[in-house]
This record gives C-alpha cells, structure tokens and sequence, in this order.
C-alpha cells in the first residue's frame, strides 16, 4: 500500500507528530532515515530542511537556504515603548503640540483611557553614525551604533491588549496556543549545542509577561521545541541539582549502576533504540549540570567585560548581566535567545501610561548600556555577522498623552518602530514610515508577521517552506501572510 | 499496461466494493491510463468524468469558475470562458481544452511545478472530443463527487456506510482468540509473517495495569494473578481491571486531551473556571460507569437539551467551556467567531475525526465539506453565550440561566438571530444566512434541523447534531472512538492519525478489522468496556513486544503496520508520575473532587507575569493524588509534566508526542517530587522488611518492575547500597537559601491548627507592643475559629523586632511579664505536633513558649513546651526533653506527640525521645504563648517569631517540608534527620524510577 502511494504522489506530508508516536521503536540517525526512506517515509516535500529525528530533535539542521545568521537574539521591551520618543524621529509633533489627532484618524483606545494632546518626544533625537539615524536621548548608547540598526519604523500588530499583543509578537497569533518563533527557528534549524537548550528565555526580576508560557510555548509542536526559562544566577535551568546530601561521585554512582541496568535491559530487547537513545540522553543530562551554570558564570570574564555591559553597577546590573550572557550563550551555540525587559504589569514593563519619562528614562537606563555593550562585543569578537539582534516591543505608544498635558502614552499597534542588526543587516537605515504624527504606518507597513518572515529569511528559513502539519493543515508561523521586507537586508 | 479492476459505476455517489473503492479512490488515474486500447469508444462515466473532476475542477467549477469557465456541465463548457473562444470544436485540435491541455498551460503550475497531465490522459481527451465529447443529458459533475490525486470526495473511505465483513479464515488458527486476531493475521499472513509469541504473565499484567488503569499492580495483586492458575486467570484480570474506579482516571485523560481540557482561562488573568472540576469527575464517572457512548456524546454536546436533563448532564456541557477565553480580545466582535472555530473545531474532530474547522474560509481543500458546513456547525453554538463578554460569568451562561451552579454550557433562547456565512471568513462580508442543517458529508444522512419543540427554551441544534452524530448509520463515529480505543492499547491507531480521517488522515492499516470493531461497538449497545475486553483479550494484543524474526521484520515493517508485535510504549507524563507515587507507597488514591496544585518551585513560578499570588498550595496527602487531579493552569503548567510530552491545552489533542530528550533525564534525575518519591519508596521498605538488604532489594524490584531481581542486579544493588551508604555517612546540612523570600510557601498545610507568624497580621499598639497576633492557618472548620494571641493589658504586651532573626520579624518577650492569651484551643486530638521558631535570652531558668497549664486539676496533664536551662521540656512527662544547644542563636523546636512516642528535635535534628507518646493530657484551653498557663511564672525571655501547632503528629517528610519552609525563611541550618542506610536505599530506588525498565511497558 505505501508502494502504492508513494507513486501516486500522495500530497500529504507526513508530520513530525505522526513521525514521533509511530517511532515507537525508533532508530537513531542513519539507520531510521535510511529505514524510514526505504518505506516512502520522506518522499514528500519536507517540513524542516532535512528529517527531525525525534530521538534527537534538537540535532543541528541545515538552513533552506545560505543565510548568515546562526543564532537570534530577540530583546524584548516588554510593555511597548513609544516610538515617538525612541526610534521614529516626527519633528512636525512640535508643530502639532497641543493639537488633538484629527478625528478622520480611527483608532481603538485601549482600556478606554483618556485622550490628551498631540505630543512630541519627551527627549530630543540627534544623528548617529555616518548614517545620520536618529535616535532619541532615551539610547544615546545605542545611538553610537546607529550604523548597524535597521530600523522598521511601519510595525504594525493585531491587538492593542498586552496579553493578545505579546502573544502575536512571540507567535504570530493573538490567541494562545501557536509555537513562539523560538520554537520555529529550532524546529527548523535544531541547535548546535546538545548540553544547553537550544531556545532560551531570560526574563526580567519583576516578573514573566503577560500570559506567560504561552508567549515561548511550542504550541502543538512537541514540547522539545519549546523555550526554556535561563536564570541568569547559580543554576539557569530547572532540576539541575539534587538533594544536598547527593554528592557529585553519589551521582556518577547512581548513573553508573543505571546504565548496567539499562543495558541490561536493552541486550534483552534487541533493536530497541528508543531504549538507546534514553541512555544517551542520561549522559547528555548529566554534562548539563555541569555545562548550563558554566554558562551563567560570569567569574571568566573581565572587569572590562563586565563594567562594559554595567554588570555590578545600578540600574544596568540585571539587564546588563543578561545581556552578557546571551553573549555566551551565542559563543555556546544556542540557536534563539529572548531577552525580556519589563515584567510584571504596569510601569514595572514599558507600559508608560503614567509617565514616559519617568518610565522610559527608568527601563531605557536599564538596558542602553548594556545593549550598546552586547553589540560592541559580539562586534569585537566577530560573532555580530552570525548573529541576528531584533529589538521591539509588542506594540508602540499613541502620539498623544494619555489625558491632557498629562506625561503618558497609551497602547497603539497601528504604527510601531523594531530594529533588527548583525547578521545579514543592512545598517543605518530607516524601513518603512509612520505618518506625519507618528501614528500609524503609512509606507512599507511591516506587519508582526512580516517581521516573523524577515527573521526567518534572515536565519535562512523560508516562512513559507517551514511548515508543521498539525490537524489536517500545514501550519507556519506567518500562517497564509508575511513577507520578507528585502528593503532591510544587506 | 497495469491492470486493476475496472472500476464500474453508474451513479456520481460510489456503491464500489470496499477493496477497490480504496484503490479506485486513491489511484483511479492509473486506472485511466490502463483500461482503454486504443481505439475503444470512450465512455464518458469511466473515463472523462474521473479525468475532469479531479484535472478541472477544483478551479472551474460553478461556484468558483476561474476566467469564467465552468467545466462541470455541458451547457457551460460548451458556452466557454471569458476568452470567448469555443472550449470544445468539431477536432481536438481546434479545441481550446485540449491546447491548452496539450501545451501543459493547464492544469496550471504548482510550486513551480509542471502538472501536464500524462500522455494517456490527453489521449483520452483528444479522443473524447474528436468522438463528438459526448456528454450525458443533465449530468453535472459534483466537486466532491469522487475522490481524486488531490482531494479527497464523498467517496472517501471513511465515510461510506461501516460494513461488518465476516472474520477472513486463516492458517495460524491456534492464535485466533476472537475475531481481531483472524484479520490482524490473515494480513500478516498475506506479507509471510507471524505474530510474534504470546507475552509472559508478568509483562502481560504489568501492560494490562499500565492500559487500564494506569497504575503498577500492588504486590497483593501481582501475588494473587502469578499465583492463579485457572484457565481464565487472565480474564479475570481483565474484569477486574475495567471494573477498578482507576480505569475511569486513566481513560478519561484521554479524552480531556481532546476536549483540550485546562482549568483556567489562559491570557492575562488566567482565571480559574469555577466547578469546571466538576466536568473532568463527570468524564470520570462516565468511564466508570460504562454510559454508552452515545449517551456519552448527547450529554456533553446537549446535556441541557437532552429530555432527562439533571445536574450531571448539565455539568457534561463543561465540555463546551473548558477551552481558552480571551476576556480582552482585540476585537470581540472578531472574536465571537474565534469561539466559534474552537467549539467547531472540538466537537468535529473529537467526535468526528474531522478538520471542519479548515472551511472556516473557503470550501475544505482536501475534503469535501463545503463552506456552508462550517457554518452549520457553528450555528449550533452561535446560539449559545460564545457573544457573552461578561468577566463574572467567563463569558458563557450563569448559573441561573444554567439552573445550576455548574460551569456548564447552553442556548440564549428558543429562537437566535441566524449566523451568516462570511466570505474568505471575513467578518466585513457576510453573506447567505445558514440554516442550521447537519454536515452534507454523508449525503445519506442530510437533513436539515428541526425547530425546537414550543416548550423549548434552547434551539435544540446542538440536541439534534448530537443525534447525527450518533445515528447509527454514521460511520465516522464508530469508527473514529473505536480507533482511539485501539490506539490507547496499542500505541498507535488503526488509522494513525486520530483526530483526522479524512483526506490529509492516514488509511487504515486494518481497514476491514475497524469496520468489524466499530459494528460491535454500535451492536453492543456502544458500551466501551466491552470493546476493551475484546481488544484485551485478543492474542494480538497479548503478543510481546519481541519478535524472533525481529530484525528482519523490522526492515520490512519498521513502523509495525501489520502488528507483527505488541508496540513497547513509553509512560505519558501522568502514568509516569502517578507510577513514582505508586511504588512510592505515597499515592493518594481518592477520587474526585477540586484538583490539587502540585508543589511547583519559585523558578518554575517565574514565569508568571503576577509570580508568588497566582499559584495555591495544597497539603500534602492532596499533592499526593493522581496527575488527573492536578491543576492545570495555562500559563503555568508544571514543567515536569510538560517535559514529559503533556499536551498543549488549547487545541484538541488526539496523541501525545513521544519525545526523548535530556530535560527529560535531568527532572528524573534532580526533581524533588522523583526524589521524595524514592524516600517514600525507601521508608516503604524500611517498614515493611525492615533491615535486611537483601529483601529490600527484591521488594523494591517487585514495585518497580513487578518482578525478582536476577542475581547479577542483586549483586550490583548491594554494592550500591554500600557504596552510597558511606559516602552519605557525614551529616548533611539543608542550607538552600531562597532568592526571593517572597515566593516561600508552607505547603504542608493539612491539619494546621495554629499558624503564629510574625511577620502577618500583627496589631501594635503605639509602641509597638502587640495586641493582637492573628491566627493565620486559616484552620476555620474547628468550633473555636479564630485563634487570635491577643493581650489586652498594655503593661503586659511582648515587643514587635522588625529586624529580629536574620531579617525577619519576631514577637520579643521580656521574660517577667509578658505574654499573650489565645482565644481559642489549638488542640483537640492527642496526637499532635508543635513547632516554634524562638531564640531564648535567659540565662538559665524554667520558661515557655506555649502552655495550657491550669492550677485547678491541670498541673500534671497540662500540654506546654519550654525550657529549662538547656532541656527542653515537653509537658511534665518528658521534662527531661533533650538538651538544646545554643537556645541563645535562633532555632526551630519541634515536639511531636505520635501514637506510640513523643519526640524532640532542634533544627531537624532529634533531641530526645520518650520511647512512649505523652498519655492522658488535659487539652482544654485557656493557652497562652510566653509563660505558664495561668501560673503566672516560668515567662519567655527572648523572641517567638513563629508558631505552628498541627491536630496530628507529622511523619519525617511532613517534617522536612516544614523544616526546609523554616530554614529558609529564618535562614538556619537545617540537620534533617537522614539515615545513611535509608538514604542508600532512596538512591537505589531512585535509580530504579530511572531506568528503561520503569519508563517503558513491554
């Protein structure tokens, strides 16, 4: 019968999930592939570049195509910053000061907050680099490598509620459930260091963001796929120690009377390679004990390095430690990092309602050194040309106060700014444009899953050809939209 | 040429046989290449007919005629398209079809892909229309009339009528149990294969308890079924198992994966849906009690429709609410039809197998189940509160409109305004109002719905799809539940993709076996234990999970679609877990009722935009439960589960991933739940063969594999043993230190009569000396609720030390006159358990920290703990309760009254023992905390920060929960009391629930 079908074409690719359960007996490597190749198992288009071997699902895989970037750094402004006041320069806001946003301007507000003036950035903008790009006074850090940002200044995004908003930045959907880009880029890509997770997510002290794990969530992808929450202190990930009284040498005992049993147990069962592969992973598990606080031990590194990123020094310690080790998690060959800043609710995010002075001058001094710092070094190390950095929040801020002369912006997804630079980035450029009050965008708009594409494209991962076949449909992360904004790539 | 049976037939819905239908469906077009010499007259019904609906007419059809052509009626075809030029002529050759056929223009490119048709199919084409393209009168070509290379149509195997085809005769008659087994081998028999032999007693009871019920077979059971040797002994296993109230957890997880079960809202608030326990015990009892499946899916889906509607009914249209809702969606009105999708999408591939919720835009591209459909289904709930936006109700009914105060499910009115379909899905372009109507699937069954009854106060659609759903003539839903019980048993279904039989869907290894299964299914009543039994029963399911032709059986059928061998299955993240708990002795095996939340550690918290308030805590014993009963909060699912495989809870879910990865191996590794476990398991044997090695070693196989050691594993388990035992000879200190002191919980919390702590509810007067110190165990079931320390005399108030012990708070008593009165008895029952944290400042002398003492009759039986110099003194039967060391440094005193002795520990670490429990104590109040009842003497001197009295004596892990949430909110130096030997013996068993043989069933 499979004869049969496989000459006939059958469109329908077989899925990783049928994949996984029908491998109940899997082999590992070569043998399976070869195996399951010899059954008309991959004839079809396939999903990720090469076969995910689901004893190993995380192994390194081949991009769709030569891409530069190996590793994604996502630095989440959790809570959405104003783009008027960071990244999308409006000079005529001071012509328009005081006035209201024109009413043929429609728009939902959020909360059914107070509406107030038409206002321009609470902080100047000035030029940066030879490119000239202008960035306000809330990153004069990342200002100075105003040469290495593609700036998208016409995001645009489904929702004007954190939760949904988050959601569809990390996934593509407002509603919960669809795999996190994280979870596509190593789902397509695996990852290039078994002994750490392959998608990291680091979050900031004041709490995860709105709704949680579904924001790195693999969605109906296996849970292989998904992020994994990095402590940036002592032990990054969870159950790497045991109890007190299990000492190192305890445990090598406990793992060495465990492989007798297991092989044992597998001499009985001949060609019982998923029984394998458990063993293997036990070894691998174990190197990560000892590998993933490594990761986080910042005893290595230099003053230089660390007084640099504003490790040790307030406010720049938390963000700026993070930053650092996203360093040596690109260095370790973790494919995707996420970077939270902001957590929790309210002001403790990027959610200037009350005041975006206040707030932004809080969150920006948090984070412009060190993101200044991460792209200073990745830069001096060599790594900036394989890795991919984008910046933004889940949405931007309204042009206007929140209530009059009041200091603080509310939500707005109609016209937003991200950055994205390193790796396959044209720099010191400006994509797309808002209209004249920064409100909406009106030229080149980029929506969330245009952005998704983009990175995707950048990493060498075509959005189309990444599939996933789940329940009768070969889902993506840009679903049946995105497109790859050309006009930023080097 | 290749030949194939000539598919014949007549009529545009198939009668074919089903052996062919299969081949006619799937491979119709080498048929078309094969059948016809050359110069035989071309019959439209064979030939062109096939070739056009399935070349043509996906895009040129009457709906969708692109560039205006519609090639499914003669009229249309012959009028052309918008070229204007004729589509057919007198010659092929003038025929614009068969040019741009010809040139390979049509069909169009694909992905940059040429779809010229073959040769053969041009030549049929040119021969057609050079015979005059004969066309029958009126005959129009349906889309979905036939199944073609790229979709499938009305024909498609899964929806054609089930039919009961009499048991093939086979050669290995002697493994033929029932039925199953004569299909199963006449197919292995067709590919020169045998099934593999029957498996040992041992792995076929450890299999049926892992299928059944999920649990490991105790060692009463092991004995009672290896001991019988009746001929039937497996039979009764067998029974006994579908009757155990554990086979209604096991199986109705499953079915909550489906329902994409959680219970909370997910997004921002994530709240918890109230009683939407109620739904997961009501799946419980429906497994337990064997509710025919029918009745099963007529609950759930109109369990408030149906004529004999209860509570229970009611709570069964849970099912409808248990998915995500968004209580600030961008749009509502967008979202309504978001709600829609999810309740279409449930109900259709739960029951149905189907993926209606792909023609949410457009005509479905691989099956035939047109847009209109889709909203057919979604009237049934467009009806329903999916429009209600309301936080107090989640967005669905209230209680009084449900007659219940149940989280159930049900109509606005008797009549509703009509949905309408929305063109490419948008919401911005309605069209045609949908008359609510059944799927037009299976023509057979079409019908359109009937108005509610007058009485009605609901528009009975959902009442009436139910019933089409169960109809018997409906053969998806036999065939799809009957598949998921094969695959729950098995590993893998007889179609391989559950939640999907259509186009995109697997075929049936075993076609004809599922028809046969799914006729005995509905013939039996639709009862699904005895489907079970049967499955049970037969010899393919008791085969090994070996074969002796192994490897080369394994090259020919790696995927084992013959079932050559029983399929060796991995624990999904609830057997494993309730298995840990099993052999662990812990396991709480109560049923039903509110979940608990498992013990999840501040890291695994930070997650949660709102961290230490977001998660609860449950006691112990609760937290013992089945994994069925754990909370399942969408945006914090514990991360063992998840690492595990546990399914996302958004979306239906018909089969759990089965990944093997090193978190995997980490939390097996560290985990403190897998360690707890293995301490249970080790004080387990402890209690049961006492100090003997050797029986301990067997005894932990027994529960962990259900089976004798062998020698050379007895061998290396001793030396384990040894080896660990030395190196974990030295004391061991407790000193994690918490990062966020914030996140510290008391989880064990059961029996918590008294709960002092300083740092909580705390009134000062204005120089902060304390009035009242509250009582925060929340213990409000006893008569004498509250139990506030409260002192009225200003004079008499102990001092409030922000600052006291290592940065928390303590009540400082001065040691002449200060002391608090509790308004109510903390002790009711004689075994009990109290434990304070203090520092003493005395030099000497007798003082106290709780006490009852009474001068009228209650000086001897009086309960009080204190110190008198170093000793401590546990009431004035165990006055000489141990020596304190260093009473000046902070410490945490424990006095334990058990059944059989009385115990003292300091910091965890046991001071004295009484060998006896403290007998006939006086319980009655007045207590007091910081002197001697009413003597007016004996006064603390120093600080209490905290105090807890339990109405039960704790066992040592109750005690080393409580100890550890201490030591780390004063933080001091914890000695727990760890035995050397025991500990050896928890590393033994904790690598047991390590290894391949605990983590997979044969």
């Amino acid at each position: 019968m499979s004869q049969n079908r496989k000459s006939n074409h059958f469109p329908c690719g077989k899925t990783r999930r049928e994949f996984v359960w029908e491998m109940g007996a899997g082999f590992t490597g070569l043998a399976l592939t070869s195996l399951l190749n010899s059954d008309g198992f991959f004839d079809r288009h396939l999903q990720a570049a090469a076969p995910v071997d689901q004893q190993n699902p995380l192994a390194a895989r081949p991009q769709h195509f030569e891409a530069k970037a190996k590793t994604c750094i996502f630095l989440m402004m959790n809570g959405a910053p104003s783009q008027v006041d960071t990244f999308d320069y409006k000079p005529e806001l001071e012509k328009y000061a005081g006035q209201e946003l024109p009413e043929d301007k429609e728009y939902i507000n959020s909360g059914g907050r107070k509406v107030g003036y038409l206002t321009p950035s609470f902080r100047p903008f000035k030029p940066g680099g030879d490119s000239g790009l202008m960035v306000s006074d809330y990153f004069p850090n990342v200002r100075k490598h105003a040469d290495k940002l593609a700036v998208i200044n016409s995001c645009t995004a489904d929702s004007h509620a954190h939760g949904s908003a988050l959601v569809g930045m990390n996934t593509g959907s407002t509603f919960i459930g669809r795999p996190s880009m994280g979870s596509w880029c190593v789902y397509g890509l695996g990852t290039e260091n078994q002994s750490l997770p392959g998608y990291v997510v680091m979050l900031d002290k004041r709490g995860g963001p709105i709704s949680g794990q579904p924001n790195w969530s693999s969605g109906f992808m296996p849970s292989s796929y998904q992020g994994t929450l990095f402590r940036p202190t002592g032990n990054p990930i969870l159950d790497l120690e045991g109890p007190p009284h299990m000492t190192a040498q305890g445990q090598r005992r406990q793992l060495d009377l465990l492989a007798k049993l297991n092989d044992k147990h597998l001499r009985e069962r001949p060609g019982g390679n998923e029984l394998a592969s458990r063993i293997n992973s036990y070894e691998l598990a174990f190197r990560m004990q000892s590998e993933a606080p490594e990761a986080v031990d910042l005893s290595k590194e230099t003053q230089q390095t660390l007084d640099m990123y504003g490790v040790g020094t307030a406010p720049t310690d938390e963000f700026g430690r993070n930053c650092l080790i996203a360093r040596r998690l690109v260095e370790r060959g973790v494919r995707f990092i996420q970077l939270y800043s902001g957590g929790g609710h309210l002001e403790e995010t990027w959610d200037a309602h009350e005041s975006v002075e206040k707030n932004h001058g809080g969150h920006g001094a948090e984070v412009d050194q060190p993101i200044w710092a991460l792209l200073q070094d990745l830069e001096t190390r060599g790594l900036l040309d394989s890795t991919l950095i984008l910046w933004g929040g889940e949405f931007g801020r309204m042009p206007f106060t929140e209530g009059k002369n009041a200091p603080g912006r509310n939500h707005n997804p109609y016209g937003f700014s991200m950055w994205l630079a390193g790796a396959g980035v044209q720099g010191g450029m400006n994509y797309g444009k808002t209209d004249e009050f920064g409100f909406q965008a009106v030229e080149d708009e980029a929506h969330v899953h245009d952005i998704h594409a983009t990175v995707l494209h950048l990493m060498g991962l075509d959005h189309e050809q990444l599939t996933y076949f789940h329940q009768g449909r070969e889902e993506s992360l840009t679903d049946v939209h995105g497109r790859v904004l050309n006009g930023v790539i080097a | 040429m290749i030949t194939i049976t000539t598919c014949t037939t007549t009529s545009h819905v198939s009668h074919w046989p089903r052996r062919s239908l299969l081949l006619c469906g799937i491979f119709f077009f080498l048929v078309l290449s094969s059948i016809i010499q050359a110069e035989d007259a071309i019959d439209f019904e064979t030939h062109i007919a096939p070739l056009i609906v399935s070349r043509c007419v996906e895009c040129h059809n009457t709906n969708e005629a692109s560039s205006g052509l519609d090639l499914t009626q003669m009229d249309a075809l012959t009028k052309g398209g918008e070229s204007g030029l004729p589509t057919l002529a007198d010659t092929a050759e003038n025929s614009l079809l068969y040019q741009r056929v010809l040139s390979g223009e049509m069909p169009p490119e694909s992905r940059g892909q040429s779809q010229k048709l073959p040769e053969e199919e041009i030549e049929l084409l040119r021969r057609w229309i050079n015979q005059g393209a004969p066309w029958p009168q009126d005959r129009k070509l349906g889309r979905y009339e036939r199944t073609t290379s790229v979709r499938g149509g009305l024909d498609w195997w899964s929806f054609q009528p089930v039919v009961r085809t009499p048991p093939p005769e086979v050669t290995a008659t002697d493994r033929v149990t029932n039925p199953i087994d004569a299909f199963v081998i006449a197919k292995l028999e067709a590919n020169n294969m045998t099934m593999a032999p029957l498996a040992d007693r041992r792995t076929l009871l450890r299999r049926a308890y892992f299928d059944v019920i999920g649990l490991p077979p105790t060692l009463e059971e092991m004995n009672s079924f290896l001991t019988d040797d009746s001929e039937n002994a497996y039979e009764h296993l067998v029974d006994q198992l579908l009757e155990s109230k554990h086979y209604g957890e096991r199986w109705a997880r499953y079915w909550l994966d489906l329902v994409r079960f959680a219970e909370t809202c997910g997004y921002e608030r994530d709240q918890q849906k109230p009683q939407i326990w109620q739904y997961r015990d009501w799946v419980v009892r429906a497994f337990n009690d064997d509710m025919p499946f029918d009745r099963f899916v007529q609950h759930q889906l109109a369990g408030d429709e149906i004529p004999d509607a209860d509570e229970q009914s009611v709570i069964a249209t849970g099912m409808l609410r248990a998915g995500t809702w968004n209580d600030e969606p961008n749009d509502s009105a967008d979202y309504l039809y978001t709600r829609l999708e999810d309740m279409v999408h449930t109900t259709s591939s739960a029951f149905l197998g189907l993926t209606v919720k792909c023609a949410r835009c457009h005509d479905h591209k691989f099956d035939p189940i047109p847009q209109v459909d889709y909203y057919r289904v979604a009237s049934y709930f467009w009806a329903g509160y999916v429009h209600e936006t309301n936080r107090a109700t989640l967005g669905g009914p209230s209680s009084e409109r449900l007659g219940y105060e149940v989280f159930g499910w049900t109509d606005r009115a008797r009549e509703v305004n009509a949905i309408r379909l929305l063109t490419k899905g948008d919401r911005h372009r309605p069209a045609q109002e949908i008359q609510p109507a059944s799927l037009s699937t299976i023509p057979a069954l079409q019908r359109a719905f009937d108005s509610p009854p007058e009485d009605a106060d609901t528009t009975h659609r959902r009442l009436q799809f139910a019933q089409w759903i169960t109809h018997p003539a409906n053969p998806l839903t036999p065939r799809v539940f009957t598949n998921r019980l094969w695959q729950h048993h098995f590993g893998a279904g007889i179609v391989r993709t559950p939640n999907n039989f259509g186009f995109k869907g697997d075929l049936p290894t075993h076609p004809q076996l599922l028809d046969w299964l799914a006729a005995e299914f509905m013939e039996g009543g639709w009862g699904i234990k005895r489907l079970h039994k049967l499955i049970l029963m037969s010899s393919t399911y008791r085969q090994m999970s070996l074969h002796p032709q192994q490897e080369s059986y394994s090259k020919r059928d790696f995927l084992n679609h013959n079932l050559w061998r029983q399929n060796r299955r991995r624990r999904d993240a609830e057997s494993l877990r309730d298995a840990l708990l099993a052999s662990s002795g812990a396991l709480n095996p109560k049923l039903g009722g509110p979940s608990f939340f498992p013990r999840m550690s501040a890291e695994a918290l930070e997650g949660l935009s709102k961290k230490g308030r977001a998660w609860g805590s449950s006691s112990q014993t609760d937290r013992s439960r089945r994994s069925i009963y754990m909370m399942t909060k969408r945006s914090r699912i514990l991360p063992l589960m998840t690492t595990f495989d546990f399914c996302d809870t958004t979306l239906p879910c018909g089969q759990r991933d089965v990944t093997t990865v090193a978190p995997q191996a980490l939390a097996l590794l560290n985990n403190h739940f897998v360690h707890e476990q293995s301490e249970n398991m080790a004080n387990r044997l402890y209690e049961e063969v006492g100090n003997d090695p050797r029986r301990q070693i067997e005894r932990a196989w027994q529960y962990a594999f259900a089976r004798a050691p062998a020698d050379e594993e007895l061998e290396i388990a001793m030396a384990h043993l040894e080896a660990q035992e030395l190196d974990f000879g030295g004391p061991s200190t407790d000193s994690s230190v918490p990062t966020d002191q914030a996140e510290l919980d008391l989880l064990f919390r059961e029996g918590l009569a008294l709960w002092l702590r300083a740092d909580r509810d705390v009134t000062l007067d204005k120089e902060n000396r304390v009035i009242t110190w509250q009582d925060h165990s929340e213990y409000a079931s006893l008569q004498t609720h509250p139990k506030h320390a409260t002192q009225t005399i200003a004079s008499a108030r102990p001092q409030m030390v922000p600052d006291a012990i290592h940065g928390q708070p303590a009540i400082r008593f001065d040691g002449g006159s200060s002391f608090l009165q509790l308004s109510g008895k903390p002790l009711w029952k004689p075994q009990f358990t109290i434990i304070a944290v203090a520092v003493s400042g005395a030099d000497g002398g007798t003082h106290e920290i709780i006490s009852n003492w009474h001068q009228r009759g209650r000086s001897i039986s009086s309960v009080f703990l204190g110190i008198q110099g170093e000793q401590v003194r546990f009431s004035d039967q165990f006055a000489q309760g141990g020596k304190i060391a260093n009473p000046q440094q902070p410490f945490i005193l424990t006095a334990v009254n058990g059944t059989d002795d009385a115990i003292t520990f300091q910091n965890g670490k046991e001071l004295g023992r009484l060998g006896a429990p403290l007998a006939n104590r006086d319980l009655e109040g007045p207590y007091v905390i910081g002197t001697q009842g009413n003597y007016g003497t004996e006064f603390w001197q120093g600080d209490i920060a905290e105090i807890l009295v339990y109405e039960h004596a704790l066992d040592a892990t109750a005690l080393t929960e409580v100890w550890s949430y201490l030591g780390q909110r004063y933080k001091l130096e914890t000695e727990l009391p760890q035995d050397p030997k025991r500990l050896a013996l928890a590393s033994l068993c904790h690598v047991l629930m390590n290894s391949n043989e605990f983590i997979y069933i044969d």
